[in-house]
């Protein structure tokens, strides 16, 4: 029988193999000794350099993730803040309101704006719509306030809701004072720039001063006396007649309220009657 | 050493600097594919086994040296290819499947990954980072699918 021994050749990549592997042991065993340290050095500055380059590929990459991060939390973030805004001034719009019931003595009932039509180009259609009606004993002719003055006056009413005539319509009227003087005429609007309301009837004689205060006077039995309504801008004379138009700016900003009060306010029925007597009389 | 070995040795290196800068980082799930190993197998494929020992030893140690990982590549790649050396399908001129490749890259990176995490584990270094199903599994079929993509398109 004939043995036959491999030869040193037909063994080579076997010898080849075990070499490199004990190497590979040697190397991970001896990763933290001296030589092999100096090696793992000069590795890793040299990958440095490598990685170097696509770093700023990935800051680059970071920055446009952290950048869209931060938009939506900018958005995010302003949509917060404008909430904020919103409910700070309604929150002061409602302390103002607070405010307005504890000190009037007007019989207020609370309404919240549903509908606005403010339309330049239709003045007589100017109107708003509150959540109170009929059933609230809301009726027409009752003047509408905010904590800073007249709004308007109820014109129609239907269950649960009611149509209010504001100021900035051209058949509004109402009979109002100057505060200081006390010379009394008619509040209205002439439809031209919603700045300014006109306040007719008041004799040239009488001195009116820029700023000073107009209310309701309350003398033609429909509004209470004393609700603000502006203050004066200018005076002019009108031509030919011994009157003056005093132009007021209104205190309350119609397209910006959005709540207000019905003042339970109805005419005295005494003074209704006496005024027929009279008028009857005088016939 | 002749001409056709550089270009090898250079390939080779080509590789490893690919892998090392831009595949390493092309992770998804964490699990990242390994292009020397595809080039390995493709080396195997044509060369002798001693020369595939050698290479494999050598782009092993040089991409330990690069991710501080010492020996570890080495030692997996080596005994793979000296394990595997003969059960890769050799010469055949014909192109192969995209199945084909992807079934001998995927088992070739599984081995080479199982021996690369029993070694770890052995070692007990790097055993806290690393999830072992991730990088046996996940690893191998990532690897295998990149193989497959360049497959898909190499020319001849």
């Amino acid at each position: 029988m004939q043995i036959r021994l491999p030869r040193i050749a037909d063994a080579k990549d076997h010898i080849i193999t075990a070499i490199l592997l004990v190497i590979a042991v040697a190397l991970m065993i001896g990763r933290y000794q001296g030589g092999l340290n100096n090696l793992r050095k000069v590795s890793i500055t040299l990958f440095s350099y490598l990685e170097e380059p696509l770093s700023n590929v990935r800051v680059y990459r970071q920055a446009l993730k952290t950048n869209t991060y931060l938009r939506k939390q900018n958005i995010l973030l302003l949509d917060e803040l404008s909430r904020l805004r919103a409910a700070g001034q309604r929150n002061e719009e409602l302390r103002a309101m607070l405010q307005f019931t504890r000190t009037s003595d007007l019989s207020l009932y609370p309404v919240q704006i549903v509908g606005k039509e403010l339309n330049q180009v239709s003045q007589v259609s100017n109107s708003l719509t509150v959540d109170a009606g009929t059933e609230e004993n809301i009726k027409s002719g009752m003047p509408m306030v905010t904590a800073n003055g007249l709004a308007g006056k109820v014109i129609l009413t239907a269950p649960g809701y009611a149509q209010v005539m504001p100021f900035f319509n051209t058949l509004f009227r109402v009979s109002a004072k100057l505060e200081q003087s006390n010379a009394y005429g008619i509040v209205s609007w002439d439809g031209k720039t919603i700045k300014e309301l006109q306040l007719k009837y008041i004799p040239q004689t009488v001195q009116v001063d820029t700023g000073e205060v107009v209310v309701t006077s309350g003398y033609s039995n429909q509004f209470p006396p004393d609700i603000p309504i502006g203050k004066v801008i200018r005076a002019e004379p009108q031509e030919g007649k011994e009157t003056q138009i005093v132009y007021v700016k209104p205190f309350v900003n119609l397209y910006e309220i959005a709540e207000g009060f019905i003042v339970k306010f109805e005419p005295d029925t005494t003074i209704q009657n006496l005024k027929q007597n009279y008028e009857d009389l005088v016939e | 050493m002749n001409l056709e070995r550089f270009k090898n040795i250079g390939i080779g290196l080509g590789f490893l600097l690919i892998q090392i800068t831009l595949f390493r980082h092309l992770k998804i799930f964490r699990m990242q594919p390994d292009l020397v190993l595809i080039f390995l197998v493709w080396y195997m494929a044509r060369k002798d086994r001693t020369s595939a020992i050698l290479m494999a030893a050598g782009l092993g140690f040089l991409q330990d040296a690069m991710l501080d990982f010492w020996g570890l590549n080495m030692f997996s790649k080596t005994l793979l290819v000296f394990l595997g050396y003969n059960f890769i399908p050799k010469g055949s001129r014909a192109r192969l499947l995209v199945g084909q490749v992807f079934l001998t890259i995927f088992v070739a990176s599984a081995v080479h990954n199982l021996i690369f995490l029993g070694l770890n584990a052995l070692i007990q270094n790097y055993s806290a980072e690393i999830f072992f199903w991730r990088n046996f599994l996940g690893n191998s079929l990532y690897t295998a699918a990149v193989a497959s993509f360049i497959q898909l398109f190499r020319t001849k």
